[in-house]
């Protein structure tokens, strides 16, 4: 990195982008800085002024705590809103796939069988995330090494499944009635109070975990384009 | 295409008409891509890398149906004022 593209850089990382996106933008600021300069006839630094400029509305800094503690530009407001909204979609496109698989298991495998079934893919879902986890964790490791900046916009959830483990544990230990009660209620068996709880909350317990499983896809799909460029960082351990 | 040329291809062709918002730009490339519209790879140009842009098969469907949309929207409008 030469020195012009030093100070873009640093410019860069005051405005709080993620790594990932700030290397995208550093080059359109430096390709709009080097066509300003040929245009006008200007040094860097009044072709660099003229960017920043240009560039002024989307970095304007906004407090939103739904997106952020910290104060958010508005360019990364309007990327993770995108972000987001796509993880989540495909989560509950990936809950809604799971919960109609269990239905026709009910309908094809006894009562038993369905259970072992049913214990089998709750099981993968619940370690699906915490084995990535386990497998790449020096990737995952890096948040925390550079925890003074966001390397990508997917690294907020991706120790999510970890947190949810606990709640996993209460849900294995009542996995029988579990099962009883989805097992029933797909063959109308009954519909009861135990229905209208149990089949919201495996819902919600899918998605969930499919998003942390996503976001960590992501993750490690990013993180190796910023890797390169962790050498410009300072590492806060 | 990158970023930057996309802005700048869009500002020549339409004589300077158009112009992208650098804003309104990246948010909409990583929407499209998400939604498989369009991929993109890294390549490294004068020591830099450099995210380039691809229709991927269904981005190029969708562009020829929105294309063709838009002719016959644009024959409509130009049928009423003529008349």
């Amino acid at each position: 990195m030469n020195s012009n593209e030093k100070k873009v850089w640093d410019y860069l990382l005051l405005k709080k982008l993620p790594i990932d996106v700030l290397i995208e933008v550093q080059d359109h600021f430096m390709s709009q800085i080097t066509d300003l300069q040929k245009k006008r006839n200007v040094v860097f630094e009044s072709a660099f002024e003229e960017a920043k400029n240009i560039w002024k509305p989307e970095f304007k800094m906004i407090y939103n705590p739904s997106y952020s503690l910290d104060d958010i530009s508005i360019l990364n407001k309007k990327l993770i809103y995108n972000e987001s909204v796509n993880t989540f979609k495909q989560s509950l496109l990936i809950g809604f796939v799971i919960l109609l698989i269990i239905a026709i298991f009910s309908f094809i495998f006894t009562a038993e069988f369905f259970f072992y079934t049913f214990l089998l893919i709750s099981v993968c879902i619940v370690l699906f995330p915490v084995i990535q986890l386990f497998v790449y964790r020096k990737k995952f490791k890096l948040i925390k090494k550079y925890d003074n900046y966001r390397l990508t916009f997917h690294q907020n959830f991706v120790n999510f499944s970890l947190v949810l483990l606990g709640g996993f544990v209460q849900f294995f230990m009542n996995i029988k009635a579990f099962s009883n009660v989805l097992y029933s209620s797909f063959h109308f068996l009954r519909i009861d109070l135990y229905d209208f709880i149990s089949w919201p909350l495996y819902f919600a317990l899918i998605t969930i975990n499919a998003y942390c499983f996503i976001n960590q896809k992501k993750y490690l799909r990013q993180i190796g384009k910023v890797e390169p460029y962790l050498r410009y960082l300072k590492a806060s351990s | 295409m990158y970023g930057y040329q996309m802005t700048q291809r869009a500002k020549e062709l339409t004589d300077g008409e158009l112009e992208m918002t650098e804003g309104a730009l990246y948010p909409l490339l990583h929407k499209l891509e998400n939604d498989g519209i369009i991929t993109s790879e890294t390549q490294e140009v004068n020591g830099r890398n450099r995210k380039y842009y691809l229709l991927t098969q269904k981005g190029k469907k969708q562009q020829a149906a929105q294309e063709a949309e838009m002719k016959t929207y644009l024959f409509n409008l130009n049928t009423i004022f003529n008349i």
